[in-house]
C-alpha cells in the first residue's frame, strides 16, 4: 500500500503555467474524463489530476473501508495530494460528487485553495420533504442492483474490442483499456456513500469564490439543484450550458473550457 | 447490399426491422434517429412515439443513473461499450437487456452518433437474479466471517493454495499497523530467527502447522506467538485456502523461559552443593581413618610381637582369631579412608 498521495492516488502533474487547477473526476469514471478540456489550460496553468483510490490506475490496496465510508474519507485524499505537492491558490474544478468532496478538503484544509468550479454538482441526491434531490431511496437499491448485473461485463467495459486508432490498434488498446476502470466492489461502495451523502450544512461553510455549471437536462442533477447551492452559498455563481447529459466537460468541452476560464480568470 | 438477391416482395429496410434483436440510433443528446420494429415491439410503443422521446427516457430510473454516471462518459472516451445490462421501460412493465453500443465522432473527436443492440434477456434475467443472489448470500457469509474473525482476540488470516494472503483480520492490521497483502504472502511479519523453519513447513507439506513463533509488530519488539495453519479442503478434496490463526503467548513464553532458567541454576547450585558436601565427606574420613590408623598400627605392631612369643597351648587359637579380626578391621579402615573406592562409588 501506498502511503504516499502522489502515487496512491495515480496523480498526473502537466502544463506549463505556474497556477494550479486540480482536477477532481466523478463517480463511474477516473481522471480520464478531463482530456477533452485539459488542452486548452495546458500553456496557462499547472494542471493536476489524479484518480481516487478505487479508480483508475489508484492503489486498490490503500482502500478501506474505515477511511472512505463517508466523503471526508475522499476530501482527504484531496487534502493529502495539496500537503505532499506543497499547493497553495488551487483552483479545484470538481465534476458531480467531486463538486462536495471539494467542498469538504476546502472545509478542512481552506489555506490550500483560491476558487472551486462545480460540475454537475448535487449537495444531496435522495429526495425528502422540501428538497427535490432526484432520487428515491428504491432508485438507489435498484442502481446497486444494475451495478451488481454489470459485474462480470465491467472488464469487457473497459476492453473494447473496436479500437478507436485503427492505424496503431496496440496503442489504442493500451490507451483505452485503463479508461474508467473502477473496481465494482469499491464502486457499489462509491456509489452507496455518494448518494446517501447530504452535504447541504457544508455549503454555507464555503468562503471563497464557487462556480456551478449545469446542464440543461441532467439525469443525476437539476437546475433546481443548481440554485439551491446558489442560495445557500456564499459567492456562487451559476452558468447553464445548453448541452444535456450529466457529463458537460465532455459533451460539450467548449461551453465548459469557456466558463472555467472566465470564472478563473476574472 | 446486394439489391439484385433481394425478393421482390421484401424491402431493404425489412431485414432491419424484423432483426430478433433491438436496434437503435441515437444522438449524444439522447435524441433517437432510428429504431427498428422489434425494439418498438418490446417496448409496446410505435416506432413514431419513440422518436419524440430521449433514449434516457426509456430506460428505468436506475438504468438511467447508471447509463448517465458510467456508459455515457464511457461511449464519449471510447468507442465501444459491451454487454451492459440494462431496464427499458414498457407500457406493461419492464424489459431487462443486453446493451451493446458503438459510438462515432467527428475529425475534431466530438462524438455524433451512438447505434446500439438490444438483446432482450428476461428469462435469461431470471438465471441472472439467482446467481446474484447466491452472490450476495457468499458476500453475506463473508462479512459474518469477517465480523466473527474481527471479534476473536487472535490474529486469523486465510491463505491461497499458492502461498497468497487473502484475508487478514483487523488484529493481524492492529499488530502490524496498515501493510500490504504482499507483507504477508511474504511473512515478513516473523522474526529473521524463525523465517526459514516457518516457510519450510506448511504449505510445501500440505500438513497442519503448529508451532510457536516470534513475530515483530509495529512495537519493533519480537514477541512469541503461538502459531496454528490448517488446510481446508473443497468437496473434491483439495485444498482451497488455508486458514490461519496466532495467539500472542508472549507473556507465558517469556515466563516459561525465565522458569527453565531459574530450575537450571538451581539444579546447577545443588550440583554445586554435593561436589561441595563429597568433598567435605572425603576430608572427614581421611581424618578419621587416620585417627583410628594410629592405634590399629600399634596393635599390628604388638600382634606381630606376639607371634614370637612362646603363647600357652589354649591361647593360641584365640591369638589366631585376634589376628583375623584385626586384620578384617584394618581393611575396612582402608576402605573407609578412601570413600571414592566404596562400592557403588
Amino acid at each position: 500500500m501506498n502511503t504516499n498521495a502522489v502515487l496512491r492516488n495515480n496523480v498526473k502533474i502537466t502544463g506549463q503555467g505556474t497556477e494550479t487547477l486540480l482536477f477532481g473526476h466523478g463517480f463511474g469514471c477516473d481522471q480520464n474524463t478531463w482530456r477533452s478540456i485539459l488542452p486548452a489550460f495546458e500553456k496557462d496553468y499547472r494542471l493536476i489530476m489524479f484518480d481516487y483510490v478505487g479508480a483508475g490506475g489508484s492503489d486498490l490496496t490503500a482502500y478501506t473501508d474505515e477511511r472512505y465510508s463517508s466523503l471526508d474519507g475522499y476530501a482527504q485524499d484531496i487534502i493529502d495530494i495539496c500537503s505532499e505537492l506543497q499547493l497553495q491558490d488551487v483552483t479545484f474544478i470538481g465534476h458531480s460528487v467531486s463538486s462536495m468532496i471539494g467542498v469538504l478538503a476546502i472545509k478542512k484544509a481552506p489555506h490550500f485553495f483560491r476558487k472551486i468550479v462545480f460540475i454537475g454538482p448535487s449537495p444531496r441526491y435522495l429526495n425528502e420533504e422540501g428538497y427535490n434531490g432526484g432520487i428515491d431511496a428504491a432508485d438507489l437499491d435498484d442502481l446497486l442492483d444494475v451495478m451488481d448485473s454489470n459485474y462480470l461485463g465491467w472488464s469487457g467495459m473497459v476492453a473494447p474490442l473496436i479500437m478507436a486508432n485503427e492505424q496503431e490498434p496496440h496503442l489504442a488498446e493500451a490507451l483505452t483499456a485503463s479508461f474508467c476502470a473502477t473496481d465494482p466492489e469499491i464502486a457499489k461502495k462509491f456509489a452507496r456513500v455518494t448518494f446517501m451523502s447530504d452535504n447541504r450544512k457544508d455549503l454555507s461553510s464555503l468562503t471563497i469564490p464557487s462556480l456551478t455549471i449545469q446542464c440543461e437536462e441532467d439525469f443525476l442533477t437539476s437546475k433546481e439543484v443548481a440554485e439551491y447551492i446558489q442560495q445557500h452559498t456564499f459567492n456562487n455563481e451559476v452558468i447553464m450550458l445548453d448541452t444535456k447529459g450529466h457529463c458537460p466537460h465532455l459533451s460539450d468541452p467548449k461551453g465548459v473550457i469557456t466558463a472555467i476560464k472566465r470564472f478563473i480568470e476574472g | 447490399m446486394n439489391e439484385n438477391k433481394l425478393n421482390k416482395n421484401l424491402k431493404s429496410d425489412f431485414l432491419y426491422d424484423k432483426l430478433p434483436s433491438g436496434f437503435i440510433s441515437y444522438l449524444p443528446d439522447g435524441n433517437i434517429l432510428r429504431v427498428n420494429e422489434t425494439l418498438s415491439k418490446w417496448l409496446c410503443i410505435t416506432v413514431e412515439e419513440i422518436y419524440k422521446l430521449n433514449f434516457k427516457s426509456i430506460l428505468n430510473k436506475a438504468s438511467g443513473l447508471y447509463y448517465s454516471m458510467v456508459i455515457d462518459p464511457l461511449l464519449n472516451l471510447q468507442s465501444t461499450a459491451n454487454e451492459i445490462s440494462l431496464t427499458f421501460k414498457t407500457i406493461n412493465g419492464e424489459v431487462d437487456a443486453l446493451f451493446n453500443a458503438v459510438s462515432y465522432k467527428d475529425d475534431q473527436g466530438n462524438l455524433i452518433l451512438i447505434n446500439a443492440t438490444i438483446q432482450k434477456i428476461t428469462d435469461r434475467k431470471k438465471y441472472e437474479l439467482a446467481l446474484l443472489q447466491e452472490k450476495r448470500y457468499a458476500d453475506d457469509e463473508k462479512r459474518k466471517f469477517e465480523f466473527l474473525s474481527n471479534t476473536v482476540p487472535n490474529q486469523i488470516w486465510t491463505i491461497a493454495p499458492d502461498g497468497t494472503c487473502i484475508y487478514v483480520n483487523k488484529k493481524v492490521k492492529d499488530y502490524f499497523g496498515e501493510q500490504p497483502m504482499t507483507f504477508y504472502t511474504e511473512f515478513s511479519g516473523i522474526a529473521a530467527s524463525d523465517l526459514e523453519r516457518s516457510r519450510k513447513t506448511c504449505l510445501e507439506t500440505g500438513k497442519i502447522f503448529q508451532k510457536e513463533i516470534r513475530m515483530k509488530g509495529v512495537s519493533k519488539e519480537e514477541e512469541w506467538f503461538f502459531v496454528s495453519i490448517e488446510p481446508y479442503f473443497n468437496q473434491e478434496g483439495q485444498i482451497e485456502s488455508w486458514f490461519g490463526s496466532s495467539t500472542n503467548i508472549h507473556k507465558q513464553k517469556t515466563l516459561q523461559i525465565a522458569n527453565y532458567s531459574s530450575l537450571k541454576l538451581s539444579l546447577s547450585s545443588a550440583n554445586k552443593t554435593l561436589d561441595e558436601n563429597k568433598q567435605l565427606f572425603i576430608n572427614i574420613a581421611l581424618n578419621q581413618s587416620h585417627m583410628v590408623r594410629k592405634p590399629l598400627a600399634n596393635v599390628l605392631g604388638l600382634l606381630e610381637l606376639l607371634e614370637y612369643e612362646a603363647l600357652p597351648e589354649g591361647s593360641l587359637e584365640l591369638f589366631k582369631m585376634l589376628q583375623t579380626s584385626i586384620k578384617e578391621l584394618d581393611k575396612m579402615i582402608k576402605v573407609a579412608s578412601n570413600p571414592l573406592s566404596m562400592p557403588g562409588k
